[in-house]
């Protein structure tokens, strides 16, 4: 049986119950889907796809009920989880290379992961860059906490160790607290240079990923 | 195993229509101002192309951000309001290199099929 329609705008509230709920549920999702993104974009991106599901919904056969056009329409539009992940890793990625906090970053980059060959690679190589960078940072602080296991040792049989190391006999350390301005200063330079090269990489990848 | 042709034409077919996505989406809104859904629709006409609809708003908002294309909200009388986008100086400026690119590696390839 068909459902009533409104012709003016499919997707007003006063038509068919089972229709209203299949649209609610799926603007839900996309809110859920959207939820990083700042409230001003999130509020144009569902006004958009509210308004694209009221022209396909009027775009399909009136011989069918209203939940079928619904559903119809849904189906073509397409699971926000799958089609707006490039948006949001854009986002994500936008906002890293913008604010550059250690959480941001390996959230933006983590987004990007799996976005084909080229943006895993650029990944890697930048969440690598920005471990070791930070591996120095921690070992600036920290070294005035653990004098004893943090910096470059020489063990008693001549080899040398750098960075934290366990408890060993005989081994010596060379660089006493020289290691709090080295890890610093090694540390933040590449920090702030990854960040800049960051943020140039960020504009090419999302052109490179949004055609996928 | 070798694959066979028609699925192994199919897929290259799929690649190539996603790879121009983006021509074909813009010299569709060079043509005129359009919104979301029309544009999908049209670039469904004019390419084969097995894409979800809403695969367009992610390239759409990016094009945005960029300043290829622009955007006003349009109210539609008893309806849902809509959202049209328009080619901007520097999206014309794009889309007239790309369509040079697009000539040249398509005249290219055409000597290179008839060279056999």
């Amino acid at each position: 049986m068909n459902g009533p329609t409104n012709p003016a705008d499919p997707t007003l509230p006063d038509a068919d119950p089972d229709a209203e709920h299949l649209i609610d549920d799926y603007m839900t999702h996309a809110t859920r889907v959207l939820r990083g993104i700042p409230d001003a974009e999130r509020a144009d991106i569902l006004r958009e796809l509210r308004s694209h599901l009221s022209d396909s919904i009027a775009s399909r056969d009136l011989s069918t009920s209203r939940a079928d056009r619904v559903r119809a329409a849904t189906g073509h539009l397409g699971d926000p989880a799958e089609y707006l992940r490039p948006l949001i890793a854009d986002h994500l990625l936008q906002r890293s290379a913008r604010i550059a906090t250690p959480w941001a970053l390996a959230a933006g980059l983590y987004g990007q992961l799996f976005r084909g060959l080229r943006a895993g690679i650029v990944s890697v190589v930048f969440l690598t860059g920005y471990a070791v960078a930070i591996g120095f940072i921690v070992m600036g602080v920290f070294k005035v906490v653990f004098p004893t296991h943090i910096g470059l040792f020489v063990g008693s049989d001549g080899s040398p160790q750098f960075g934290i190391v366990g408890d060993e006999a005989g081994a010596r350390e060379l660089l006493g607290y020289w290691v709090v301005p080295l890890g610093l200063i090694g540390g933040a330079i590449p920090y702030a240079a990854l960040t800049m090269l960051l943020r140039r990489a960020a504009a090419q990848l999302s052109r490179s990923t949004t055609q996928r | 195993m070798i694959e066979p042709l028609p699925s192994a034409t199919a897929r290259w077919e799929v690649q190539v229509r996603k790879g121009v996505l983006e021509f074909i989406a813009l010299l569709h809104i060079r043509m005129g101002e359009c919104y979301g859904y029309e544009l999908i629709t049209q670039i469904r006409k004019t390419v084969d192309l097995d894409v979800t609809e809403g695969t367009i708003y992610p390239l759409l908002k990016r094009l945005e951000r960029e300043g290829v294309v622009s955007s006003r909200w349009v109210e539609v009388s008893g309806g849902a309001a809509r959202k049209y986008y328009a080619i901007t100086p520097h999206g014309e400026r794009l889309v007239a290199a790309m369509q040079q690119s697009w000539l040249e590696l398509s005249f290219g390839l055409q000597r290179l099929m008839v060279a056999r």
